[in-house]
């Protein structure tokens, strides 16, 4: 939520300025509570308009969910919202918002589940798809007098970054491919980009450092559910028909790993000067990360190894390898711990990789896939 | 990913190994073992 002073009908207001994951900006008096504006900045399709008086939307009843209304398509935007928690930012100079957006839309089916703690419990299928223009997020500029978009720029992935505006007319934010941009305030240009070296969903800051230059700073480092992100959104729905040497070059073009500091060169005469600090990592070996955990508590004797360890991967064979019953009541318990909650029913991936396009990331033996049950 | 092993007995983590070894991957698509 954003305080600012804006023109609503003839008139200076203190306003609020929301956008929210539901689709809509809002413009609230910030005294009163008045609902002023509700525009839609992304597309939307689960509500018509919001109702100014009472404050609540309109809800289209074709996009309606719930168990006894089966699987409803082509909601948008998704769970994940127009757009989610990273903040948009406020220039008093161009009187613009820029905001992070998503432009996914998701089918959604809900199914009995099992609650079993520690894990999932969602009960849902809602696989995401890119909405129109087949791009996944956008950064944009948002007129809030005009209630209109001034220009953005397509991102192939969700942007999750926040946005950062500067006095010197230049806007900040990060991508999930790893790309820190700078671009012009007033028409959306790209002026500069930098591969930090992970995806970025920190927010830029900028300061002025003890020798007098301004700097600007971003936390970059995957986490939170994008972190959980192995193929299907980060290559797009429309590159599942890629080769898998195809993929594998993308990986390392989006998360090749960048020096830990970097400084770059103004990118306008204003001495805006970038200074990109990569922490984190971890997603980049998640080999080294697992390698640190501690083992699951275990319950069942067949589990126990050295240490409390499970047996080697490689001494495991699966006693029900090719056996379709045994596969059928693995579907059912596929179901049932709620694994379609983040890896979409058929295991064909949602927020979660997909489990049925023959790529594993730890291996596809029969122990490897034990282990990573395990 | 959550760890199932103090959830499920290794005879119903092996039926979910039979379950995804027996979805088959599009024609297109390469196994790997690794990225």
């Amino acid at each position: 939520m954003i305080l600012t002073e804006l023109p609503v009908g003839g008139k200076r207001r203190k306003v609020l300025v929301h956008f929210d994951k539901n689709g809509f900006v809002y413009t609230l008096d910030r005294a009163t509570g008045e609902v002023l504006v509700a525009e839609r900045y992304v597309p939307v399709n689960w509500a018509k308009r919001v109702n100014l008086k009472t404050g609540r939307p309109e809800v289209d009843s074709t996009k309606l969910t719930g168990a006894s209304r089966g699987n409803v398509t082509d909601i948008c935007p998704t769970l994940e919202g127009g757009k989610n928690q990273q903040p948009a930012a406020w220039s008093p100079a161009t009187r613009l918002f820029y905001v992070p957006t998503n432009n996914m839309c998701m089918d959604y089916r809900t199914s009995p589940t099992t609650y079993a703690a520690g894990t999932p419990y969602v009960g849902l299928d809602a696989p995401y798809h890119a909405g129109e223009g087949g791009h996944l997020g956008a950064f944009i500029a948002w007129d809030p007098v005009r209630s209109k978009k001034v220009w953005e720029i397509r991102e192939p992935y969700p942007v999750w970054s926040g946005a950062l505006a500067t006095a010197g007319g230049v806007v900040f934010y990060g991508t999930l491919d790893g790309w820190f941009k700078a671009a012009d305030a007033r028409s959306g240009k790209v002026l500069w980009k930098f591969k930090i070296g992970s995806g970025v969903i920190g927010n830029p800051i900028s300061f002025r450092g003890t020798d007098g230059k301004q700097y600007v700073a971003v936390y970059a480092g995957f986490g939170g559910d994008w972190g959980l992100l192995s193929g299907d959104v980060r290559f797009g729905r429309s590159d599942r028909r890629a080769s898998a040497g195809q993929l594998h070059a993308r990986y390392r073009e989006a998360y090749e790993p960048g020096r830990h500091r970097v400084d770059v060169r103004p990118v306008r005469a204003r001495e805006t000067i970038a200074t990109a600090a990569l922490l984190g990592g971890a997603f980049l070996y998640p080999g080294r990360a697992r390698a640190q955990q501690a083992p699951p508590p275990v319950r069942y004797e067949q589990h126990v190894d050295v240490a409390g360890n499970p047996p080697p991967a490689d001494s495991l064979r699966n006693p029900y390898a090719a056996d379709s019953s045994a596969a059928e009541e693995g579907g059912r318990l596929f179901a049932g711990f709620n694994c379609a909650g983040c890896h979409g029913g058929g295991a064909v991936g949602n927020v979660g990789p997909s489990l049925a396009d023959g790529r594993w990331r730890y291996g596809g033996s029969d122990g490897v896939v034990f282990h990573s049950i395990f | 990913m959550p760890a199932f092993g103090g959830h499920l007995p290794g005879d119903s983590i092996w039926k979910l190994v039979a379950y995804l070894k027996s979805l088959q991957p599009a024609k297109d698509t390469v196994a790997t073992t690794a990225w």
